[in-house]
């Protein structure tokens, strides 16, 4: 017994040994070298060449890491290192643990350089202090990356008057559509330019419901989602929280208690009579992901942006109809951010590499789209590409602006000309501009949004009866602070746009 | 000095004398304590987050120590909170009957097993009831969604087919008490059983040889000598889970109910309000939260061992 | 130590229940067996289905419509999934290894009466079961003191020892080791490492088999750890790999109405579901084939003729 004990222990030191070597270099091969050795040490990493060029950490929202995926940023980094003396490590946070894995890198100090970041986080993160303030250097550092954006889009992202991130110039305002599949529309003969206000719809989602039967429901919801666009005419003043809001077009700015509104009122009782006539699916409040393929949905877009549901839903035709918008709000804006760590030692090369992103197509294309060659073949030198794979993980929307981006093989080839063009046409909302600091009503923010959500899935998507459940819920987020915070959220208003 | 007092004395000094096996004892202990200073003890000074507003200047260690000290105000939303009462009531009330169930299924089926005339089936049984511990929750979530879904639940295409109309089981709290509490043990059952197996297989079977010839049935066996030598593993996981009354599984409370709003009575205890409550919340604000249930989870096992203490000391764990 | 299939002994076949009581105790066990087993059933029925007939004609405990769809994605992703599966088995072993060392030494010394520092001891392992400093000072101690980030020893330390299993260890060996064996070992000269490795834990094998089972399990099953400490997805463990693919689709879905356009081109690339069932079956399956293997330590007969060594 003793001798096997013997045996068997050092078989497994040195399996352990063995597995420690394994890990050891397997965690070596991929590119990082961000192994801090102290809290504010910036990754350094000196190639071939003689000269320093400095490795930025970059963290991006993606999916499953492909296997050519070090090899892709291993041409960009050829690209970038040669044109401007700047290197990249991306590090990817998939959907899922962004959260997470966000708020413990930004609390713990570990070292990076860029971020994406977007409105549900950003004045948070302002707010401890994570970023760095950019106002001054990106306009005398990198002016071409300045001018590129328009001034309405960096009001975006002003915290206290000053700019903490570089906006996505992508389709920054908000233009809402109404997508019909084609095929009920010429079923039920539905004139869909015609349809304006969402009791226009109420005749033809009707007709859609008694001729295709019980288990058929022309608008199916989501759990989240709801009718999307449904509160857009308030701007959220990007708490997040939907029962406060300015209405976008206030020319006196004042805040809100939003469900008590009269129009949201009137939409919210249609809702409601939709979901008890079946037109809503009656588990809406409780599904997550949507089927593929709707009767009828609405959503946030631009022309030719159709053609990616349709490949994605497998339908044959959609049609849009534009009926609200273009807006610009800070919400809208603040969709997609990139912005720069307080404690980077490289503030400069980091918005110099921004801005190559920013208006260089061969590295925008290079950061959406994948490996050239293996992801993507250019099929009009960087203006149409066409895709030849599917995994590459990082989302266009994410990175950088669209206007240097190419264009996909099948969608229109002016497709980010009309995007321009609809922004140039954005009105902006009366708020724009302004950030709620909410750094004293944190309790009662954190209580109204535990009373919303104790409610919001039923009352969005229709199941429960406005007139019975807002007069509750108001009460509720009463007391839970809300007013508290409308008070302190209008006294800011006042101060900043005095 | 008498012999006695004298062997007393020598006694005692030698209780209180560092002998060699103090030494030898230290230095195989050496390597776990090691492991709690590192990975327990040191990361403790995170508790002090509760108390401040955390902001970032420089590395972590500055940020958490220059932080500016708030007292209890990070404390505050969760004690203001309109529903407190709902989600404690929740927490508690199903960690006791998590409680009783998880030593009264486990300990049963434990002896029962270990009577069956078949071994070979008796494997069968322990393999697949270890199955559900596999499942991590989010999986669960969706076996759940596949027999309660609305239109494409198993359930509810069973209703069908026997002529009555589908239930929106999300929507319905009614059911869901038992749902959890099901979910749970079944969770749960396998994992148990294993403690009280490896105690009953360990016991020494003189004891019931002789109970044997002395003409004691099986059940007697059991009550006399199988329970009373479990009660000593029973009293100790039983404080240790007394001691975890106010912390709940997360998976089975929010992910597998979908977060259903009609649910929220049934289903929200501490750890889902604070999970909600974190993505407006602040790092200090989390940390408080962590901070409290701490206390109170210390305070019942101290609370529960004391008892225990009193009636059986023997059995209590300090 | 073999355990036995049958009853050999007179004494055991007169010590059983009788036939009737026998198959009560078969039923209830094959009611309890089902129910466990059906959910397994069903996410393999998933796994196998074709997308089109889940839209179709909803979940059903056994596949309508055949399809090797998910099997294909998972043979495709293969290099990925077999990575992930080589770290979990990998840090599984070694982390079992030495997170039963170090709870059953503590546990040995916590359990000898006349140790000078069993009351401190005592304390530091209890005191970690109630405070806990918090995710982030953790992980600000393991990523910046101790280097562990985007390394398997993250995956594996921090799991080792858990105050539970340290306190199970030290109760057994309470009850279970006669006094007078290890008294008569010391009088024999016998240094406490000796007599631990040489006398306890070869007659401890039950105890010795739970933790192991427990730390095995533990380790299987942990996807927190590779989420939070491993950047490079190619460390990720098989669980972690899962839990990211399943809640990318959830997080994608409740960010939908936000991202617009780019949601619908995003979730084109996600696994379907009966691909994601795929990899939680693969994740079950070592299970049910390990686990039979260390049952024999917990089989107890009627304890007559029971495994003790």
């Amino acid at each position: 017994m003793k001798k096997s004990w013997k045996l068997v222990s050092t078989l497994c030191i040195l399996t352990l040994m063995a597995a420690a070597l394994a890990a050891c270099s397997g965690s070596n091969t991929p590119s990082a070298t961000n192994e801090p050795q102290s809290a504010t040490d910036a990754p350094k990493k000196t190639d071939a060449p003689s000269k320093e060029i400095p490795t930025l950490v970059w963290w991006l929202i993606g999916g499953q890491v492909p296997n050519n995926f070090d090899k892709a940023v291993d041409a960009m980094n050829a690209y970038t290192a040669e044109k401007i003396g700047v290197k990249i490590d991306i590090k990817v946070a998939s959907w899922g643990e962004w959260d997470t894995k966000i708020n413990t890198i930004v609390n713990t100090g570990e070292p990076f350089d860029i971020m994406f970041t977007n409105s549900g986080k950003y004045s948070k993160q302002t707010a401890m202090g994570a970023f760095a303030d950019i106002t001054d250097l990106v306009q005398s550092e990198t002016p071409d990356l300045y001018k590129l954006i328009p001034e309405k889009v960096w009001d975006g992202t002003k915290i206290g008057g000053k700019y903490y991130s570089v906006p996505t110039y992508k389709d920054s305002s908000l233009t809402q559509y109404w997508v019909y599949d084609d095929k009920y529309v010429q079923k039920y003969n539905i004139d869909i330019n015609s349809i304006k206000t969402l009791q226009d719809l109420d005749g033809p989602l009707r007709s859609m419901k008694s001729g295709e039967g019980k288990s058929f429901y022309p608008l199916p919801m989501t759990q989240g989602e709801g009718l999307n666009g449904f509160f857009n005419t308030y701007d959220d003043l990007t708490l997040g929280f939907a029962p406060i809001g300015v209405r976008t077009d206030d020319g006196s700015r004042t805040v809100v208690s939003v469900l008590e509104q009269p129009d949201i009122m009137a939409n919210l009782k249609l809702l409601h009579q939709w979901y008890e006539d079946g037109i809503i699916n009656p588990d809406a409040p409780t599904k997550t992901e949507n089927d593929k393929g709707r009767a009828f949905f609405a959503a946030q877009a631009f022309p030719g942006a159709e053609v990616s549901w349709q490949i994605n839903d497998a339908v044959e035709k959609y049609s849009m109809v534009q009926h609200f918008g273009p807006i610009y709000t800070t919400s809208t804006i603040q969709g997609s951010l990139n912005a720069i760590s307080a404690n980077s030692k490289y503030k400069k090369e980091a918005l110099k590499y921004l801005e190559l992103v920013n208006t260089d197509p061969k590295l925008r294309n290079m950061l959406a789209f994948g490996e050239l060659g293996v992801d993507y073949n250019n099929v009009n030198g960087e203006k149409v590409i066409e895709r030849i794979s599917d995994t590459w993980p990082l989302a266009a929307y994410s990175q950088g602006t669209f206007f240097n981006l190419a264009v996909t093989k099948g969608a229109p080839e002016d497709q980010w000309d009309q995007v321009k063009k609809l922004n140039d046409a954005a009105i902006s909302s009366t708020v724009l501009g302004f950030a709620l600091d909410i750094s004293n009503i944190q309790t009662e923010l954190a209580n109204s949004q535990a009373v919303w959500d104790k409610y919001k899935y039923e009352l969005i998507t229709g199941a429960s009866d406005p007139e019975k459940m807002i007069p509750k819920i108001t009460a509720e987020l009463m007391s839970a602070g809300m007013d508290t915070i409308m008070k302190a959220a209008q006294e800011q208003i006042n101060a900043y746009f005095k | 000095m008498s012999m006695a007092t004298e062997r007393r004395n020598k006694r005692k000094r030698s209780q209180f004398r560092w002998r060699k096996q103090d030494t030898e004892l230290t230095l195989l202990a050496l390597p776990t304590t090691i492991w709690y200073l590192l990975f327990c003890f040191l990361p403790m000074f995170g508790i002090i987050i509760a108390f401040k507003n955390f902001k970032i200047s420089g590395g972590f260690l500055s940020n958490v120590f220059n932080s500016p000290w708030v007292g209890f105000k990070n404390f505050e939303f969760l004690f203001t909170s309109n529903d407190a009462w709902i989600i404690i009531r929740n927490t508690i009330g199903y960690n006791i009957i998590f409680i009783v169930l998880g030593i009264v299924l486990p300990v049963l089926f434990a002896i029962m097993i270990g009577l069956l005339h078949n071994r070979k089936a008796s494997k069968i049984y322990q393999t697949m009831m270890f199955l559900p511990y596999f499942l991590s929750w989010v999986v669960v979530s969706a076996v759940g969604w596949a027999f309660l879904s609305f239109d494409k639940g198993i359930l509810n295409q069973m209703l069908a087919s026997a002529g009555s109309d589908p239930v929106n089981w999300y929507m319905e709290p009614a059911y869901w008490p038992y749902f959890l509490i099901l979910l749970h043990v079944w969770k749960g059952l396998g994992y148990g059983m294993v403690i009280y197996l490896a105690t009953i297989t360990s016991l020494d079977s003189t004891y019931y040889e002789a109970a044997v010839i002395d003409g004691a049935s099986i059940w007697q066996q059991t009550r006399y000598i199988t329970l009373p030598m479990l009660k000593l593993v029973i009293v100790m996981l039983f404080i240790l889970a007394v001691g975890r009354i106010f912390y709940t599984d997360f998976g089975l409370f929010y992910q597998v109910t979908r977060d259903s709003n009609s649910l929220f009575n049934v289903s929200t205890t501490i750890d889902v309000m604070v999970y909600k409550q974190l993505k407006s919340a602040t790092l200090g604000m989390a940390a408080s939260a962590a901070f409290v249930q701490s206390v109170l989870g210390c305070a019942t096992i101290l609370a529960a061992n004391w008892i225990v203490r009193k009636i059986d000391p023997d059995s209590a764990m300090m | 130590m073999a355990t036995r299939t049958t009853y050999e002994t007179g004494l055991e076949k007169f010590n059983r229940t009788s036939k009737a009581v026998d198959i009560l105790f078969n039923l209830n066990f094959i009611i309890l067996a089902l129910l466990c087993v059906i959910p397994v059933i069903v996410v393999l029925s998933i796994s196998l289905s074709s997308e089109n007939s889940i839209r179709e004609t909803g979940y059903h405990l056994f596949p309508v419509a055949l399809s090797g769809e998910a099997y294909a994605f998972v043979v495709q992703q293969g290099t990925m999934i077999l990575r992930a599966f080589g770290v979990s088995a990998l840090v599984t072993v070694a982390g079992t290894v030495i997170g039963v060392l170090l709870t059953t030494t503590m546990g040995y010394a916590l359990s000898r009466p006349s140790y000078k520092l069993r009351g401190f001891l005592t304390w530091v392992v209890f005191i970690p079961m109630i405070f806990n400093g918090g995710l982030v000072s953790s992980y600000f101690i393991n990523t910046n003191l101790l280097g562990l980030k985007d390394s398997v020893w993250a995956l594996i330390l921090p799991l080792a020892v858990s105050s539970f299993n340290v306190i199970i260890c030290k109760t057994f060996f309470k009850s279970t080791i006669p006094d007078g064996l290890v008294e008569s070992a010391e009088i024999d000269g016998a240094s406490q490492q000796r007599i631990f490795f040489s006398i306890i834990l070869p007659i401890s094998l039950p105890v010795i088999a739970t933790i192991g089972l427990f730390l095995c399990f533990s380790y299987w099953n942990d996807w927190f750890q590779s989420m939070l400490y491993i950047d490079n997805q190619n460390l990720y463990s098989l669980q972690a790999l899962l839990n990211s693919l399943m809640s990318n689709v959830d997080a994608l879905a409740k960010n939908a109405a936000s991202m617009g356009v780019s949601y619908a081109v995003l979730v084109a690339t996600m696994p379907k579901e009966s691909a994601r069932m795929a990899v939680a079956i693969i994740i079950v399956l070592p299970v049910a084939f390990a686990y039979p293997f260390f049952q024999k330590y917990f089989i107890s007969g009627l304890t007559i003729g029971a495994v003790k060594g």
